[in-house]
C-alpha cells in the first residue's frame, strides 16, 4: 500500500459521490446477514414444530415443582452400594481415558509430521485419531454392550476409543510444537530414532499431553454417568433405574452424590493441573553431590503423580475388567456383534423414519436455539470485559459452573419425569436447551474475555451508550466465533438423539431403546447412519459458513 | 467560549495513581479555544494518563478536571456521554474494529448523537452514510469504503481513526501518541493531516507525543511532564531544542541518552 494518497488536497480523491451509499454484495456480506436470519427462522420454525409454548412450559414449570417436592427430601436405601458404583464409574473414566492415553500417544507419533515413518502410515494413524472422535461413545457403547454383555468393560472401551479422537487429536499437535533442534541434538549424540522420541521429543510434548489428559479425565467422568445408562456398569445404571421406578428421593440422592463427585473430579483434575505443569520449576539451584539427582519439590511432586498415576490406572483397569487376558473375549465379541450390526435393516423403521428423522431436527435446532440464546447471555455476563459488575460476573460464572456439573443425562431424565414421557420432544427440548446453554455459555465466556479493550474505548469515547458499544465490540469481534459456537452446538444436538434414546424420548428415541432392548441391532444401526449423514452436512455446512464469515 | 471564559481544558492539582505509581502528581493545564498543545515527556511521566481524565476514561483521586465547561470528574451516565460526543479522541493503536468495513468504523463516530442501537451499515441513515464517505475523503480513503479494516497498512488505518474522530463533529481533539506506532514517512503525513483539518476546522488540540521534532514542526505551545508533574510550558517558538531535551533527562542524573 502506498501512503501517497495521505497527501491529496481535499476533493483530489475519487469523488465522495461515486462511493455508493451501500456496500456491493458480496459472499460474506450474505452470510454474515443470512446466518442469524436463518438461524433465528429455523429456531422458531423448530420451536413450534416440537410445541414449547409458554403454556407448555408453565405446565412443565409446575411439574418440575410437584417432581421436585416428591424428590424431597433425597435419601440413599443403600450409601454403600451407591458408592461402589460411583468407585465403578471412576474406574471405568480412569481405565478408559489410561487406555485412550496409551493408544493415543503412539497413534500421535505416528501421525505427527516430525516423528512418523512414513506418510501412509501417518494418512492411517490420522484416519484412526479422526474415527475415533466421529463416534461417539455412546454408540461405542451399545456395539460393545452387545459383543460383551452388560458390565464396567463396555464403558471402558467405548471411553477409550472415543477418547482416542481428542487425545490424538491434541498430543499430535504437541509433538508437532516441539522443538526439532533439541531431537536433533540427541541424534547428534549417535542415539537411535526411539531414544530421540524419548529424550528429544517426549519432554517438550509431555506437559501439555498431561494437560489434556486430566481435562478428558473431566469430561470422560460425565460421559460415563450417560454410558452406565445402557449397560456399562456404574451411577448410571443406579440412576436410570430409580427414575425407571419413580423412586424420586433415591433419585434425587443419587443425583446430588453425582454432581458432588463431578465437581470433586474437576477440582482434583484442575488442581493436579496446576500443581504439574506449574511445579517444575525449582527456585534457586538444588546442591549437588555427586551423580544423585537431588529431590527439589518440582521432582518429588512429577515423580509421586507419575508413579501414583500409574498404579491407579492399573488398579482402575483391573477393577473394571480391562486386563491382558480379556483381549480374545473382546475381539471374538466384536467380530460377532459386527454381524448383528451389519448390514443395517430398514425395514421395521421405514415409516417413522422421515417424522422421526423431522423430529430429531427440530428438537435439536429448537434446543440449540434457546440454548444458544441462553449462553450468549450468561457467557457475556460471565465475562470480564462485559459483566456491567463484579458480583454480577460472579453470579454468571457459578450459575455456568453449576449447571455444567450437571450430566445430560440426568437433566433429561429430570425433565422426562416432570413433563411425563408423552411429553418427551418437549420435555428432551428443554434439557437439551439448559444443557446447551451451560457449555455454549462457557465458551462464550471465554471468547468475550479475548475482547480487545482498544475498540471498547474508541466507541465509549465517541459518547456511544452502553448498548450501542456492546452491539460494536461484541458483534463486530466475535461474530465469526459465535457463529462458530452455535454449530458446534447443533452439531452435539443432533449427536445427543441418543440421550434421549436411552430414556426413550421422542420417536426416534423411542425406536431407538426398544430395538436396543429387543436387541435389533442391524435396526439400531439403521437409525444412526441416517443420523451421522446429517450431523455430516452440518459439519460441512459449518466449514463453509466458517471460511465465508471469517 | 460560550461558557463565559474561552477556557476548553482546566485541569488544577490532578492525582491519579495506580497501585504504586503516582502517574499524576498534582497537574495543572488550561487549555484555551483553537490551542495547538504537545504534551511531551518520556514514556511513564502521565501524558496518557492526562488525557485519559480530559474525557472521562480514567477518574481522579483528587483535584478537578473541566472540560468544555463540564466538570468530567464528577459527570456519569448522560452527562459523560454529552461531554465525550464533544470531545474526539484519537489512540496510538487506532482502535479500529477490523473486521468490520472502514465505513462502517467511521460511522461509529456518529454514535454519541444518535438515540438508537446500530449495526451494520444499512442501518446507519443515508445522512449520515453520505457524512462518513465525505469525511473519508477528506483523509483519502474514500475509495477504500468499503474494504475491512485490518486490510489497510497502519496510516491508512490512523487516517480511518481520524474519519472517526470527525464523524463525531467534536470541538476538542485529544490524540494519544497518534503515530508512535507509525513508521517516519506514515508518521508525518498523519501528522500533516490531523494538523490541517484541525486548523481548518478550527479545533483545539491536545495531542500526547515523545518525538520533539513532531512537537516542535506542528503545535505552537508544548507542555513538558517528567514524574506526573507539569515541568514545561511554553509557547513552541520561543523553545530551543536544548531547553526541551531537558524534559527528557532524569532529575537524578544516572540514565545516558534518555532522549528523542
Amino acid at each position: 500500500m502506498t501512503h501517497g494518497s495521505a497527501t491529496r488536497a481535499r476533493g483530489l480523491g475519487p469523488a465522495a459521490g461515486a462511493v455508493p451509499l451501500t456496500p456491493p454484495p458480496s459472499a460474506r456480506r450474505i452470510a454474515a446477514w443470512a446466518y442469524p436470519v436463518v438461524f433465528a427462522g429455523l429456531g422458531l420454525l423448530a420451536v413450534q414444530h416440537v410445541g414449547i409454548g409458554l403454556a407448555a412450559l408453565a405446565e412443565g414449570g409446575d411439574a418440575m415443582g410437584a417432581l421436585l417436592a416428591r424428590a424431597w427430601t433425597p435419601t440413599l436405601a443403600a450409601p454403600a452400594t451407591t458408592f461402589a458404583h460411583v468407585l465403578d464409574t471412576l474406574s471405568m473414566t480412569i481405565a478408559g481415558t489410561a487406555l485412550a492415553v496409551a493408544a493415543a500417544a503412539v497413534l500421535a507419533v505416528l501421525a505427527a509430521r516430525n516423528t512418523t515413518p512414513g506418510p501412509a502410515v501417518r494418512s492411517l494413524a490420522l484416519a484412526m485419531i479422526v474415527g475415533c472422535r466421529v463416534i461417539p461413545d455412546m454408540v461405542f457403547a451399545i456395539f460393545f454392550v452387545a459383543a460383551l454383555g452388560i458390565g464396567p468393560l463396555p464403558g471402558v472401551l467405548a471411553l477409550g476409543l472415543h477418547s482416542i479422537g481428542m487425545l490424538g487429536k491434541l498430543f499430535t499437535e504437541a509433538v508437532e510444537a516441539a522443538d526439532d533442534g533439541i531431537g536433533e541434538a540427541v541424534a547428534a549424540t549417535g542415539a537411535g530414532p526411539v531414544r530421540r522420541l524419548l529424550a528429544g521429543i517426549f519432554p517438550q510434548a509431555v506437559p501439555s499431553m498431561v494437560a489434556v489428559t486430566l481435562y478428558r479425565i473431566d469430561i470422560n467422568f460425565r460421559a460415563s454417568v450417560l454410558l452406565g445408562a445402557v449397560g456399562a456398569g456404574g451411577i448410571g445404571m443406579d440412576l436410570r433405574t430409580a427414575f425407571g421406578f419413580t423412586d424420586y428421593r433415591e433419585a434425587l440422592g443419587i443425583s446430588c452424590v453425582v454432581v458432588a463427585v463431578v465437581f470433586l473430579v474437576e477440582a482434583v483434575a484442575l488442581g493436579l493441573r496446576s500443581l504439574l505443569i506449574g511445579g517444575g520449576r525449582a527456585s534457586g539451584l538444588p546442591p549437588v553431590r555427586g551423580t544423585r539427582v537431588p529431590w527439589t519439590a518440582g521432582r518429588t511432586v512429577t515423580h509421586v503423580a507419575a508413579w501414583g498415576g500409574l498404579l491407579v490406572a492399573a488398579v482402575a483397569c483391573w477393577r473394571s475388567g480391562a486386563t491382558p487376558d480379556a483381549a480374545p473375549a473382546t475381539a471374538a465379541g466384536s467380530l460377532r456383534a459386527l454381524t448383528e450390526f451389519f448390514p443395517p435393516d430398514f425395514a421395521p423403521v421405514l415409516d417413522m423414519l422421515g417424522p422421526g428423522l423431522a423430529e430429531v431436527c427440530a428438537i435439536a435446532m429448537a434446543a440449540t436455539f434457546l440454548g444458544v440464546l441462553g449462553g450468549l447471555v450468561l457467557g457475556l455476563l460471565a465475562a470480564r470485559t462485559v459483566a456491567p459488575h463484579p458480583a454480577v460476573r460472579a453470579v454468571a460464572r457459578a450459575a455456568l459452573a453449576f449447571l455444567r456439573s450437571i450430566p445430560d443425562l440426568l437433566l433429561v431424565l429430570l425433565f422426562v419425569a416432570a413433563f411425563g414421557i408423552a411429553e418427551g420432544a418437549v420435555a428432551g427440548t428443554c434439557a437439551l436447551s439448559l444443557f446447551t446453554a451451560s457449555f455454549v455459555g462457557k465458551l462464550v465466556a471465554d471468547t468475550a474475555e479475548e475482547i480487545r479493550p482498544g475498540p471498547k474505548e474508541a466507541i465509549l469515547s465517541t459518547g456511544a451508550g452502553r448498548v450501542q458499544e456492546l452491539l460494536y465490540t461484541v458483534l463486530g469481534q466475535l461474530t465469526p466465533r459465535l457463529a462458530g459456537h452455535s454449530l458446534y452446538a447443533l452439531d452435539v444436538n443432533l449427536r445427543s438423539f441418543l440421550v434421549l434414546g436411552i430414556v426413550g424420548a421422542g420417536e426416534i428415541g423411542f425406536a431407538l431403546s426398544r430395538h436396543i432392548r429387543s436387541l435389533d441391532y442391524d435396526v439400531v444401526t439403521a437409525i444412526v447412519l441416517p443420523i451421522f449423514a446429517i450431523v455430516l452436512v452440518v459439519e460441512l455446512v459449518s466449514a463453509s459458513l466458517r471460511g465465508a464469515l471469517r | 467560549m460560550n461558557h463565559g471564559t474561552d477556557h476548553i481544558v482546566e485541569v488544577d492539582s490532578l492525582v491519579k495513581t495506580y497501585g504504586e505509581t503516582r502517574a499524576c502528581d498534582g497537574v495543572g493545564l488550561t487549555v484555551t479555544a483553537g490551542e495547538l498543545v504537545a504534551l511531551v515527556g518520556p514514556s511513564g511521566s502521565g501524558k496518557s494518563t492526562l488525557l485519559r481524565h480530559l474525557n472521562g476514561l480514567a477518574r481522579p483521586d483528587s483535584g478537578t478536571v473541566r472540560v468544555l465547561g463540564v466538570d468530567v470528574a464528577t459527570a456519569r451516565g448522560r452527562a459523560l456521554r454529552a461531554l465525550r460526543r464533544r470531545v474526539g479522541m484519537v489512540f496510538q493503536q487506532f482502535n479500529l474494529i477490523g473486521r468490520l468495513t472502514v465505513l462502517e468504523n467511521v460511522l461509529t463516530g456518529a454514535l454519541g448523537r444518535d438515540p438508537l442501537p446500530r449495526y451494520g451499515i444499512v442501518t446507519w441513515p443515508k445522512a449520515d452514510r453520505t457524512a462518513a464517505i465525505e469525511h473519508l475523503d477528506r483523509i483519502g480513503l474514500a475509495d477504500r469504503a468499503y474494504q475491512r479494516a485490518d486490510s489497510l497498512s497502519g496510516g491508512q488505518q490512523q487516517r480511518v481513526a481520524i474519519a472517526r474522530m470527525l464523524m463525531q463533529r467534536p470541538e476538542l481533539v485529544l490524540a494519544d501518541e497518534p503515530v508512535a506506532s507509525l513508521d517516519p514517512e506514515s508518521a508525518a503525513q498523519v501528522m500533516d493531516l490531523l494538523f490541517r483539518i484541525c486548523l481548518e476546522d478550527r479545533l483545539t488540540v491536545v495531542c500526547s507525543l515523545h518525538q520533539i521534532d513532531l512537537a516542535l514542526a506542528w503545535t505552537r505551545r508544548v507542555v513538558g511532564l517528567r514524574d506526573g508533574r507539569v515541568v514545561l510550558d511554553q509557547p513552541t517558538g520561543a523553545l530551543d531544542r536544548e531547553r526541551l531535551r531537558q524534559v527528557y533527562v532524569p532529575a537524578a542524573p544516572v540514565a545516558v541518552g534518555a532522549g528523542a
